[in-house]
């Protein structure tokens, strides 16, 4: 035998063993392909998400106001031809517009594929994470609170009608400030509604609009969803908009914040206000204590280095019987690494030894618990 | 006439035939082997004086045109079903991203086998006695195999295929009166688009490929016409030895065939072809590049006027494809390197590419800057015919350098700098791959 049928007999056997080898091993190669495509899909659309729907549907898909919940098995198994189609084209009668670009939208075939496969497979938890990455926190919508005291006020206003206003200004912070934003003042979704056009309209052109909507806009017909009174209320509110604004009373809106990470006094802002929001009820004021144990104090900041402290945050406390939760779930990294910041930020001023245990919050000898 | 009887058995089971007479007559009976003479001379078989470049580069094309036909099947050339169905054979069809890959690496790899097999017909110079027809025709193959990659590469409609194209089309804007028209006729539009995927497709799958089977068929042809593979011309009185074709050369083939085929199939496997992300217009790549075999090309636009980065190559090429003409020193054929003296040449050309190109470049990018320099003549002139016209006058240094200093007859010197401007070619396109970053600025590959 000489070299060149080495050669050849060699390069047959390499190819007789390579063949089944590939054989075997493909259906494993597919499977594994068609995983990393689903995610590569579904991390695609998590972006597209963040950036379109998030506004509307929530930073966890959870909806927001009168817009749907995506989050649930109902829609993770529901048709590809519903889902598909109800991107593309929006929905009928609802503030769902059409995403496809032949239907005036911005997306693509392949982006609504995407979409599509996102609310599928999405791990909800990953997309509040990534709008909390783009610093959309809370992503929520402008739909203000309105309390019992703001509408006194406006009562007050006027003996006869103030009343109406009240109504009328409660179901406006209910329904239409997505659009139409807090005080009127519009949006590139709708028109301005505190403006004197819409206060010289006649009310029955008013109440006609909203009653049936604007085909070809944004605007939903309302009827069934709100009574006639309903109606006639939010016109008179909305006729007499001037009115409440000229005795200074505005809505309030909790909009969502756009936080700029590399800013440090804002995540530390964002830090204060989770932790007084959500901490501050066990650790105390000011970490000063109380069910959990004192967070400001050297005991703490000077051993317990930021990971731990996130580590801890995320899965919970790890001695036995301790009542700390995990809250991994409930807050971004983003929002644990602004909390830690903020009790970080106390090192510098914590004293050596506090009063981790105070007598007002239950600590100290026994004998004077009850001397306060 | 033969007219041996043959048992059903002798048919079905063939046998090779084992004398001389009967091995020449299977040679000259059979359609594929009678592409070959039936003997071939002894020395003609030594593996390093061909490399096997012309018969790789075949099975090449064979594979090519199977693998390409079968990805016919699961291929729609339109903008929303291209990616996609690129996406379901890499996902759902078994062996479908074998078969892909195949396709993709023998496509890359018959581009480095033909440039290959160019390099050595000039280095033997196997253009010369009366070869100089299918020197040209074999110039013409080249630029198809070119051609084949280019359009091939727009098909899959990631954002390596559009911007590749969409760089490398761009090129052909600045080509003075015809440019444009011929550019929009390729790209059925202003823009890289719906109908540019139609007509790349069209061209790739039904036109190249009719064009090139003629033109590789009319080039064995004339192989054997010419008088087969180029030998030395030997001593008077001498006589070359020459074997049968089965098996001496048969089995060279086989191995060489089976080897490439081994390599390529296992290389498939284990780098699978590459898909990027879906083309999206809006968004080019920072750098965007064109296709790798183009680099050369668009690391020369870095430094000089589009149209002398366009005329120099045109240039040099058709001195290439003229080389019969300008080199028409018949007595040399078949020697590697035309002599000794010829070898040295070709070694000192490349060195002088490696070291003087990489110079030139840096030279160009921190030092020289002719239109700041020459701010009242038109870029045209000062970015433009002033480098190409240095550019060739340092060609024609390095020719006068290997004539005089070197003592070399003029074929020598051409064999240095037919080895200078081809190793500058790779060098420029190993500076554009590897060393080109962002905005298209040098940096260095690692880190």
């Amino acid at each position: 035998m000489n070299k060149y049928m080495l050669v050849t007999v060699f390069s047959l056997l390499l190819l007789i063993i390579a063949l089944p080898l590939y054989w075997l091993a493909e259906p494993l190669r597919m499977s594994l392909a068609q995983e990393n495509l689903r995610n590569e899909y579904v991390s695609d659309a998590s972006v597209l998400y963040v950036e379109n729907c998030a506004v509307c549907h929530g930073a966890q898909g959870e909806g927001i106001g009168a817009t749907p919940p995506l989050n649930n098995d109902g829609l993770r198994t529901a048709d590809y031809d519903f889902l598909f189609k109800t991107i593309a084209r929006g929905r009928y009668d609802t503030t769902m517009p059409a995403w496809h670009i032949d239907e005036g939208g911005s997306l693509n075939d392949y982006q609504i594929d995407e979409l599509v496969a996102f609310i599928r497979y999405v791990d909800w938890a990953q997309v509040n994470e990534l709008s909390a990455e783009r610093g959309l926190i809370p992503p929520t919508l402008p739909v203000p609170e309105v309390t019992d005291d703001f509408l006194a006020q406006i009562a007050a206003l006027d003996p006869q009608n103030g009343e109406t206003w009240a109504h009328g200004i409660e179901l406006y912070a209910a329904n239409c400030t997505t659009c139409h934003g807090v005080n009127g003042e519009g949006s590139s979704l709708a028109p301005a509604l505190n403006d004197p056009a819409v206060r010289t309209t006649g009310s029955a052109d008013i109440a006609r609009t909203i009653r049936e909507g604007v085909p070809g806009t944004m605007m939903q017909g309302w009827d069934g969803k709100l009574s006639d009174t309903d109606i006639a209320d939010i016109v008179a509110f909305l006729q007499n908009w001037d009115a409440i604004d000229s005795a200074g009373i505005a809505l309030t809106p909790p909009a969502p914040r756009q936080i700029d990470l590399n800013n440090p006094e804002e995540v530390l802002a964002l830090g204060q206000q989770i932790f007084d929001s959500t901490c501050s009820v066990c650790h105390g004021e000011n970490g000063s204590g109380g069910a959990g144990p004192a967070l400001n104090s050297q005991q703490v900041l000077s051993r317990v280095t930021d990971e731990a402290m996130k580590q801890t945050i995320t899965s919970g406390g790890h001695r036995p019987g301790s009542i700390m939760p995990a809250f991994g779930d409930r807050l971004t990294t983003v929002e644990i690494d602004a909390v830690v910041q903020y009790i970080r930020n106390w090192e510098p001023t914590a004293p050596y030894v506090a009063n981790p245990r105070g007598t007002e919050q239950g600590g100290g000898p026994p004998w004077m618990h009850n001397q306060q | 006439m033969h007219t041996e009887k043959k048992s059903l058995a002798d048919r079905i089971l063939y046998t090779t035939p084992t004398d001389d007479r009967s091995r020449m007559r299977a040679v000259a009976n059979n359609i594929i082997l009678h592409l070959h003479p039936t003997k071939v001379p002894k020395p003609a078989l030594r593996f390093t004086y061909t490399w096997g470049l012309g018969g790789l580069s075949t099975l090449l094309a064979l594979i090519l045109i199977f693998t390409g036909v079968l990805l016919m099947f699961r291929y729609d050339a339109s903008v929303e079903r291209a990616y996609t169905g690129i996406q379901f054979l890499e996902t759902q069809v078994p062996f479908g991203s074998l078969l892909r890959g195949i396709h993709h690496w023998a496509g890359n790899l018959l581009l480095i086998t033909t440039f290959l097999h160019m390099g050595r017909v000039f280095f033997t110079g196997s253009f010369k006695k009366g070869r100089a027809t299918n020197w040209i025709v074999s110039i013409f193959l080249l630029l198809m195999v070119v051609a084949f990659n280019f359009t091939g590469y727009l098909l899959p409609w990631d954002q390596l295929a559009f911007w590749a194209v969409t760089v490398g089309t761009s090129l052909l804007g600045y080509i003075p009166v015809i440019g444009a028209p011929v550019s929009d006729f390729l790209l059925g539009g202003p823009e890289v688009g719906q109908a540019t995927l139609r007509n790349f497709y069209a061209i790739h799958v039904a036109v190249l490929p009719a064009v090139f089977i003629f033109l590789m068929s009319y080039h064995f042809w004339r192989i054997r016409k010419d008088g087969n593979i180029t030998q030395p011309i030997p001593a008077d009185g001498q006589r070359v030895e020459k074997l049968t074709t089965i098996p001496h050369l048969v089995q060279i083939e086989v191995a060489a065939g089976t080897a490439l085929l081994a390599a390529l199939l296992i290389w498939a496997m284990w780098v699978p072809a590459p898909l990027e992300a879906l083309a999206n217009p809006a968004h080019p790549p920072n750098p965007a590049k064109a296709a790798w075999y183009f680099l050369g090309l668009q690391e020369l636009l870095l430094h000089m006027h589009p149209l002398a980065a366009l005329f120099l190559p045109s240039l040099i090429l058709l001195g290439i494809a003229a080389m019969p003409y300008l080199d028409p020193d018949e007595l040399t054929v078949g020697v590697y390197f035309r002599s000794a003296a010829g070898r040295q040449t070709a070694i000192l050309g490349a060195l002088l590419a490696v070291s003087l190109v990489p110079a030139l470049v840096l030279l160009d990018e921190w030092f020289i800057d002719l239109p700041g320099w020459l701010p009242t003549l038109p870029t045209l002139i000062s970015n433009g015919l002033i480098p190409a016209l240095l550019t060739l006058g340092g060609l024609w240094a390095i020719y006068r350098f290997f004539r005089r200093n070197l003592k070399t007859n003029h074929g020598e010197a051409l064999v240095g700098l037919f080895a200078f401007l081809t190793v500058s070619l790779i060098v420029l396109t190993v500076i554009g791959v590897f060393f080109r970053g962002a905005n298209m600025a040098l940096v260095l590959p690692f880190g």
